[in-house]
This record gives C-alpha cells, sequence and structure tokens, in this order.
C-alpha cells in the first residue's frame, strides 16, 4: 500500500514539472518501475507493454485544448495461427470503422478473420466498460498488427526414412481502438485512383520511354 | 620486309639458350618476343613489328596430359546441365511481389468489398449477387425439418400419392380436399416467412379418364 502511494505521488510529481510534460506521459511509468519490463515470458502479475498503454493517465487538459480521443488497446496471446496469415488480416483492418471492420471480416474465408471478429468485439466491450468510451459504434481501427508467440515442435515422417522437424505457429495478436471518425482513406489508395493522378501517372510513364540505340 | 626482319631476328634466336631447357613453351615465347622488339628498336628505331609469337603446347612433359574421353551424352547431361539450380539472385522485387503481391495484378492483400447491401427482411449484411447468409440458413433448418418428418412418415413406401405437408391446425379443412394426396404433419405452427402459395402447383392438370395419352410426339 505504502509503496502504490508514493509511486502515485512520485508520477503526479513528474507530471506537474516542466521537464515531463512534455515527455510522454508512457516514460513516467516504465522510468518509476511500477511495472517490470519483460517482454517474452511474462509472470502471473507482470503486465505486457501492449497493455501498459491502458493504464497511462494523461495530464488534465487546457480549456482550449482539443479534446483528446478516447482509446483502448487489447491483445490476443498464443493464437494456432501462422503469424504470416495473419498479417494480412491484422493489416486489412487498419483504419477502417469498427462496424465496417466487423462487417468485412465476415466475407473473409479465413480462421483468423473469426478470430478477429470475436477479438473486435471483446475490445469495444472493454473500452464501453473500462476505458471511458461513449458509444460502441463510434471507434475505429486505429492500430492493428501481430507478431509470433510460441512455436511447438513435432516430428513428421518423410520419404526413405527421413525425419522432418514441423513448426506449429502460434500468434499474438495486437488491437487499438480510438473514438472517433476513422481517416478517409489510412492507406492512400483512393488518391492514386483520381483523374488527375492517374494522368501525371500515365503521363510519367510516356515519358520515361527510351528508344534504344538512340542519342 | 618482314621476311627479312624475321630472318636477321631468327639468327640472333639460334645463338640463344635452346628450347630444351625452357620449363614452358610460353615462357620460351615470351622470351622470343622481347628478343624483337630489342632488334627491331634496334635495327629500325621502332618497338611495334605489329605481331606477336603465341604458342600452344600440344604433348608435352610438362603439362598435364588430359587423357581423351569419348563424348557420352549421359555424362554431358548429368555434369554440363544443371538441373533445377537458380541462374540469378531474386531481386527484392520480385520477393515482395511474392509476399505482398502486385496491386494491379495479383494482390495478395485483402482488399474491401464494396459490394455489400443490407437485407430487407433480417437486417444482416449480404454480398450483391448472393443469398443473404441468415435467411439461407433459416430456410435451410426448415427445409431439413421438413425432410426428416417426410422421412419419418414415409419410411420405405413407395410414392404413389402425392405428398403435403401441413402445419399445426391446417389440416381442419375438408377431408375430401386430401383425398388422393398423402398428408405429413408438423408438429410446429407454420413460420410467418413461409407462405402456402409457395408449394402451390403452377400447372394442375386434372383428368377424369384412365387412359394416358403419350405428350412430346415427333
Amino acid at each position: 500500500m505504502q509503496n502504490t502511494i508514493s509511486n502515485v505521488i512520485k508520477l503526479t510529481r513528474s507530471f506537474l514539472s516542466i521537464n515531463n510534460v512534455t515527455s510522454h506521459p508512457m516514460k513516467n511509468i516504465i522510468n518509476s518501475s511500477l511495472f517490470s519490463t519483460s517482454t517474452i515470458n511474462l509472470k502471473d502479475k507482470e503486465i505486457s507493454h501492449w497493455m501498459k498503454y491502458n493504464d497511462i493517465i494523461f495530464p488534465p487538459q487546457g480549456p482550449t485544448e482539443k479534446r483528446r480521443p478516447a482509446y483502448v488497446c487489447n491483445e490476443l496471446k498464443n493464437v494456432k495461427f501462422s503469424p504470416k496469415k495473419m498479417w494480412y488480416i491484422c493489416s486489412f483492418i487498419r483504419g477502417l470503422s469498427v462496424e465496417e471492420a466487423l462487417k468485412q471480416l465476415q466475407c473473409i474465408k479465413s480462421k483468423g478473420a473469426l478470430v478477429l471478429i470475436d477479438f473486435l468485439k471483446e475490445t469495444i466491450d472493454l473500452g464501453v466498460n473500462e476505458h471511458n468510451v461513449e458509444f460502441r459504434s463510434n471507434l475505429w481501427v486505429s492500430e492493428s498488427f501481430c507478431n509470433k508467440g510460441i512455436t511447438a515442435k513435432g516430428l513428421r515422417r518423410g520419404a526413405k526414412k527421413k525425419i522432418t522437424k514441423i513448426r506449429y505457429r502460434y500468434c499474438n495478436c495486437y488491437l487499438k481502438l480510438e473514438e472517433g471518425q476513422p481517416p478517409v482513406d489510412y492507406y492512400c489508395r483512393e488518391a492514386e485512383n483520381t483523374g488527375p493522378a492517374m494522368l501525371d501517372k500515365w503521363l510519367k510513364q510516356i515519358r520515361s520511354r527510351k528508344i534504344n540505340n538512340s542519342l | 620486309m618482314a621476311r627479312t626482319i624475321i630472318k636477321q631476328i631468327f639468327k640472333i634466336m639460334s645463338s640463344y639458350k635452346p628450347f630444351k631447357n625452357y620449363r614452358n613453351l610460353n615462357n620460351f615465347v615470351s622470351k622470343i618476343n622481347k628478343i624483337f622488339r630489342i632488334a627491331l628498336f634496334y635495327y629500325y628505331n621502332h618497338n611495334d613489328l605489329g605481331f606477336n609469337f603465341a604458342s600452344v603446347e600440344v604433348n608435352s612433359k610438362w603439362n598435364n596430359i588430359i587423357p581423351e574421353q569419348k563424348f557420352s551424352i549421359q555424362d554431358f547431361i548429368q555434369e554440363n546441365i544443371l538441373w533445377a539450380v537458380p541462374k540469378k539472385r531474386r531481386s527484392l522485387e520480385k520477393r515482395m511481389t511474392r509476399k505482398f503481391g502486385l496491386l494491379d495484378r495479383h494482390s495478395k492483400l485483402f482488399l474491401k468489398q464494396k459490394d455489400l447491401l443490407v437485407c430487407i427482411h433480417c437486417g444482416c449484411d449480404y454480398k450483391r449477387g448472393y443469398l443473404c447468409k441468415n435467411c439461407y440458413t433459416k430456410v435451410m433448418d426448415e427445409t431439413k425439418r421438413m425432410q426428416d418428418r417426410i422421412s419419418e412418415e414415409l419410411k420405405l413406401d413407395p410414392i404413389d400419392k402425392e405428398v403435403v405437408v401441413l402445419y399445426k391446425g391446417e389440416k381442419d379443412e375438408s377431408q375430401e380436399f386430401w383425398k388422393d394426396k398423402r398428408i405429413v404433419e408438423m408438429p410446429v405452427e407454420r413460420p410467418v416467412w413461409f407462405s402456402k402459395n409457395l408449394l402451390q402447383k403452377s400447372t394442375t392438370t386434372t383428368s377424369d379418364t384412365n387412359e394416358i395419352k403419350p405428350d412430346n410426339l415427333g
């Protein structure tokens, strides 16, 4: 109890001081050593780095400042799915509103899509219940990525008594949902398809042509 | 002119060391070339004759003698042709196309589907040109239940009469109507979306005679 109180005091002091207001609030948490910073093998009470973003307490905003949108971070560890395949699905939903993402994921024929649908729904619930999100549908996927989890190994008999290793791959999925309207074009693909942009591209191609063996 | 030069130079060479003392024919020939230059410079004040001597040893003690082999196609195929081996390193562009694809041609990325519409009956999303999944599953379940009930009733009897499926509370109509037909009763009430008209035949022929006339002749 005393330890936590002292740490809270440290945090508030650090927030009030001029130096730390400009730096990222996350640094205060890491520097104050409230949590350990091991990443791979977390023990029971340790929280992973991604979920720590949920615990940041931002300094109070001034009256003229624009309201900081609420966000929620969530992770799903050790899903039995290859991270290489999961990458395509995670990158697919970036920049979409949460409703749109759910709608689009239903059309994808992949196990990862099913996983992500449930995961998205969970994060929305988490945001609404615990992280001060006002409206369920007013969220968009600002960050979605995956990395590799554990890899279990097995053996498999091949031709001519040859034994080869099999790798059973697992992945971790991470999501960050932010409140508000999604950006118009996250990957800037629509910008390429406008008339002027296409014309410029065509012109560039035409002008880069060369007649071989010419001057 | 060239002949005279060469004659004079060979005179000089003949007084030079004999060929036997040279390990390699090439050494001897390089010496000759050097002598030529010196001689030319001495006699004609220019270095370059315009040609040099070159040598090829055929059978010499000091070269490794390669035994003559007969040409066999099998050996040639096995040794001299590389099978299933990369000729060049795969460029970064090629590697990236395999990984992520080219958006214009073979896109490996999932792209947003723009032809998703809302079903007016159930409110779920469906793809244009396809059936609404929710509605279709509803219909599929009901048909399965009907099929199970029919197989329960009919079992393995031959189907000589028309089979009619009725829901709860529909059999109270006059018995004459159902005279020639085999009735299968469902224990549940008719679902709201399943109208009676759907199973009504559009072309019905009633005949009093037992004679059958062949149709679709010639």
